[in-house]
């Protein structure tokens, strides 16, 4: 549900995200550095899978290549050709836009699980041809010596400097989302996640608008993936497999779809969950994947979220079946 | 709601079949622009067929449509609903999740130019089309009786008044024709009656409606014109005092009384 | 070359089998599962954990093997789907889920049958092919044979038993089976049952002619999707057809392009396929369009 101002939750999760970032910048602590610019960057991508899946319903598994795009962009543009790194952050969005738009014209003619599945080959397709394409993505080695943005000269590559950039970009992110959400843009979207033949019905440009969808999903996976190769210095196919796929997905779920700081806490609880759990060792997918599976069970609105209004029993296969005629209402 | 030019609409000898079954045969009949019309039958007569063909979320198999003179047999519903035909739906049919007030908004959605960038930008242009768009809505819920539940959710409003949030979500910009699928059904007396002076406004405003249903006395009271289809055919159409008083339409479809008293 | 395409032909014939299962369950419930592949490999490496970890004979193991195929497959339905069609969840929430089912599988598969890749004795010891001047394992003629019967038998069966016109009803329509005292739940849980038992024997049968590895499982089942869609998905015959044809193409692309643009030249060849026939070769356009 998206509500029409900022909700308890959503202005309570951001709160504490500022404070942690303010308190982290202030006390120097490296780790916490480190974590908070990966959870921006990981939720850059979720807000994009957030406005695809939360807003217009529609099941994407293709964010990753579009991160995919925004980081082996970002590394040739800057470590091979030695372009300024804001280049590398905002040329790749515009190949994902162009890719977006390329998929989803054929694409979201069909109907939702082909375009799901159809995604989901392409994720899979992207990761496989970074390992195959080795003069293009440098195989599975990746590509090294990625440089960091700067301002005037002065590089913002220290670990300060990501972290504030990191959340600068997100709050642009989640800034585009809040006010997407809500106009008429937002509405549309919503009324087309689950009503598409009513939609239609209405003038509202369905295609048009599922396109809209990607192509806003696109420009942030790209941004993601940008700012993790200038993070991490250095891109490899593993940043773009099966686990990111599932990772983003868990995010959202857990976050609670559809809601403004579902990324954020999702991403949180990703980047640092895995943290408490590692004395499970090699369990720990196991884990993770399970937490998803219950959160989609029980928790549709992510943690913190507690909506348990399906415990409220509700009528099967229809949600309003049209009353038969008697005759006391003639 | 400033007026609009109610559209004509024209099916001739439209076809439809479903494997072996006939849903539609041959039929033919015009709606003159302006008109309330109404297309009555006994269920399983073909008539939701003919609301799907017409608004293009079936395709005919034989025949041609048009709106206007211009031929809309196997165009999309889309760009049907573009030319400016709204339909409502036998089935009720809330936007999940959405408020009564945000179902309304949707409606209004074509009245807006705004793109993804200038939407972003929050510049004066798009301000202006939100504070319309509110306006009209608020102008809209008023007339249709669902302010006071202008912000609950649309799925659990009383079904007489989901019926009524349909119409106007449906008629919101101002569309030249409008089809409503069965919108009596389910509903009592009174509702019925305030659904009849709504379409009566809704025609006053120029919009031509075509109405579908089966129950006799409302629509003969509301309709100009009326076709009767029985059994995917048309067994008469005209004016409804004279096809109330047609014999082979008494005999087949409103038995031994007549149009106007109650049925059965 | 002819090597290529008999190898072809048999691995063709396992991704028959998941496309069969893809389309055997949408039709019913209109569920994509995307484990249908993860079920593949438990059916090969649970027959291996059955044979070498717990020290069963061969033939037992594969009937334990398929067997744990058919249970995981059931408890995922139960657990998993029928909780959410409950909970009248979205689509893509089934849809997502069968992909973290999968992932999952592969984790557990990896953890609990085995982390490396198996491979078992051939059904017929000795028996090998002559085929223009070389030889091939003669396991790749049991796989054709058996899942060619397999899939006979169950075309078969869902034509001829009552519980084959139940599935056909509530593919149709679930409101009106539950009208007509049908239980959509329990037919979707025994075409799941089927898919499983099948996908079982496919990793049974083709484990002794290649290895099989924990995480195979996705890869088989974007394979058996691509199939199921190139046959119609929804089509049994279709995905008989587009199994063999996915098989032999990937068999061919690995031989004499590269293994590692296979999944990209599927992905290609999926993306002008629905672009340009989405229904595939035996599937109703009714399942197409959207809006």
């Amino acid at each position: 549900m998206i509500r029409r101002t900022i909700g308890i939750r959503d202005a309570s999760v951001l709160g504490a995200a500022l404070v942690a970032v303010i308190a982290t910048l202030l006390t120097g602590s490296a780790y916490w550095t480190y974590a908070l610019t990966l959870i921006a960057i990981y939720a850059i991508a979720a807000v994009g899978l957030n406005v695809m899946l939360g807003l217009a319903g529609q099941v994407s598994f293709a964010q990753t290549t579009f991160m995919g795009i925004g980081g082996y962009g970002a590394a040739r543009l800057t470590a091979t050709l030695g372009w300024d790194p804001w280049w590398g952050l905002v040329l790749p969005a515009f190949g994902a836009v162009a890719v977006a738009v390329l998929i989803g014209l054929p694409l979201f003619r069909l109907r939702g699980h082909y375009f799901a599945m159809a995604t989901f080959a392409l994720a899979l397709g992207t990761n496989s041809l970074a390992v195959g394409a080795v003069l293009l993505t440098g195989g599975s080695t990746g590509i090294a010596g990625v440089p960091p943005l700067a301002i005037a000269g002065l590089s913002l590559g220290t670990p300060q400097g990501f972290l504030i950039v990191s959340w600068i970009v997100l709050a642009l992110a989640l800034a585009v989302f809040f006010v997407l959400s809500r106009s008429h843009i937002g509405r549309a979207w919503r009324a087309l996640a689950t009503s598409p033949d009513v939609a239609v019905s209405l003038g509202v440009p369905v295609l048009r608008l599922k396109l809209l969808a990607l192509i806003v999903a696109a420009v942030m996976g790209s941004v993601a993936g940008s700012l993790y190769a200038q993070f991490s210095s250095f891109v490899a196919p593993d940043f773009i497999n099966l686990v990111m796929i599932i990772n983003l997905f868990l995010i959202v779920f857990i976050g609670g779809r559809g809601m403004l700081s579902g990324p954020v806490l999702g991403a949180a609880f990703v980047a640092l969950i895995p943290q408490a759990l590692s004395f499970l060792g090699e369990w720990q997918n196991v884990v993770f994947f399970v937490l998803l599976l219950l959160f989609m069970l029980f928790l549709p609105r992510g943690a913190l979220g507690f909506d348990l209004s399906w415990l409220r029993p509700r009528p099967r296969d229809s949600s309003h079946p049209v009353p038969e005629r008697t005759e006391a209402a003639r | 709601m400033t007026s609009t030019t109610g559209a004509a609409l024209t099916l001739d000898k439209v076809t439809k079949r479903f494997g072996g079954v006939v849903a539609v045969n041959d039929v033919s009949f015009s709606v003159a622009p302006g008109s309330i019309h109404g297309l009555i039958g006994p269920n399983g007569a073909g008539k939701s067929t003919l609301v799907s063909l017409i608004s293009g979320y079936q395709r005919a198999d034989g025949g041609t449509i048009r709106l206007d003179d211009v031929a809309i047999t196997g165009v999309s519903p889309l760009r049907i609903a573009l030319r400016g035909l709204a339909r409502t739906f036998q089935a009720a049919t809330p936007l999940q999740g959405m408020t009564v007030r945000e179902n309304v908004e949707v409606g209004l959605h074509t009245t807006y130019t705004a793109g993804l960038a200038r939407t972003l930008l929050r510049g004066p242009g798009v301000r202006r089309e939100d504070r319309e768009c509110r306006a009209a809505t608020v102008e809209l819920l008023a007339r249709y009786g669902l302010t006071e539940s202008a912000d609950r959710l649309a799925a659990d409003l009383p079904f007489g008044q989901l019926r009524f949030l349909e119409i106007a979500r449906a008629i919101a910009r101002e569309p030249r024709i409008l089809l409503l699928d069965e919108p009596a059904a389910g509903l009592d007396q009174t509702e019925t009656s305030a659904l009849a002076d709504l379409l009566r406004h809704v025609n006053g405003e120029g919009t031509t409606v075509l109405v579908i249903d089966h129950d006799v006395p409302f629509m003969f009271s509301l309709c100009h014109d009326v076709t009767v289809v029985n059994f995917g055919s048309v067994i008469a159409s005209g004016v409804a005092a004279e096809v109330a008083r047609d014999p082979v339409v008494r005999d087949a479809y409103l038995g031994s009384g007549s149009a106007g008293e109650e049925t059965e | 070359m002819s090597l290529v395409i008999a190898i072809g032909i048999a691995t063709g014939c396992v991704y028959a089998i998941i496309a069969m299962g893809y389309s055997l369950l949408y039709r019913t419930t209109g569920v994509v599962n995307f484990a249908q592949g993860s079920f593949v490999v438990i059916g090969g490496l649970g027959t291996y954990f059955f044979r070498s970890v717990v020290g069963l004979p061969y033939p037992l193991a594969v009937v334990c093997g398929i067997l744990l195929t058919g249970i995981v497959a059931l408890a995922f339905w139960v657990l998993i789907i029928v909780p959410l069609w409950r909970r009248n969840s979205a689509p893509y929430v089934t849809l997502l889920s069968t992909v973290v089912m999968a992932a999952l599988l592969g984790n557990l598969t990896h953890l609990l049958l085995s982390p490396d890749p198996q491979t078992l004795p051939p059904w017929l010891p000795g028996f090998t092919l002559q085929l223009a001047g070389t030889q091939i394992a003669g396991q790749y003629v049991v796989v054709v044979v058996v899942a060619l019967a397999m899939i006979g038998l169950t075309a078969w069966y869902l034509q001829a038993s009552a519980t084959g016109r139940a599935m056909r009803a509530v593919a149709a329509s679930r409101p009106t089976s539950r009208l007509l005292g049908i239980d959509p739940e329990r037919v979707g849980g025994t075409a799941m049952l089927i898919a499983g038992l099948l996908a079982g024997v496919g990793g049974a049968l083709i484990t002794p002619a290649q290895l099989t590895s924990p995480d195979q499982g996705l890869l088989y089942g974007v394979f058996g999707f691509v199939a199921a869609v190139i046959g119609g998905l929804g089509s049994l015959r279709g995905a008989l057809i587009g199994g063999l044809i996915v098989g032999v193409l990937q068999t061919l692309i690995v031989r004499y392009i590269s293994a590692n643009f296979e999944m990209v030249i599927v992905f290609a060849l999926l993306l002008v396929l629905l672009t340009v026939r989405p229904r595939g070769l035996f599937g109703v356009a009714e399942f197409e369009v959207a809006h």
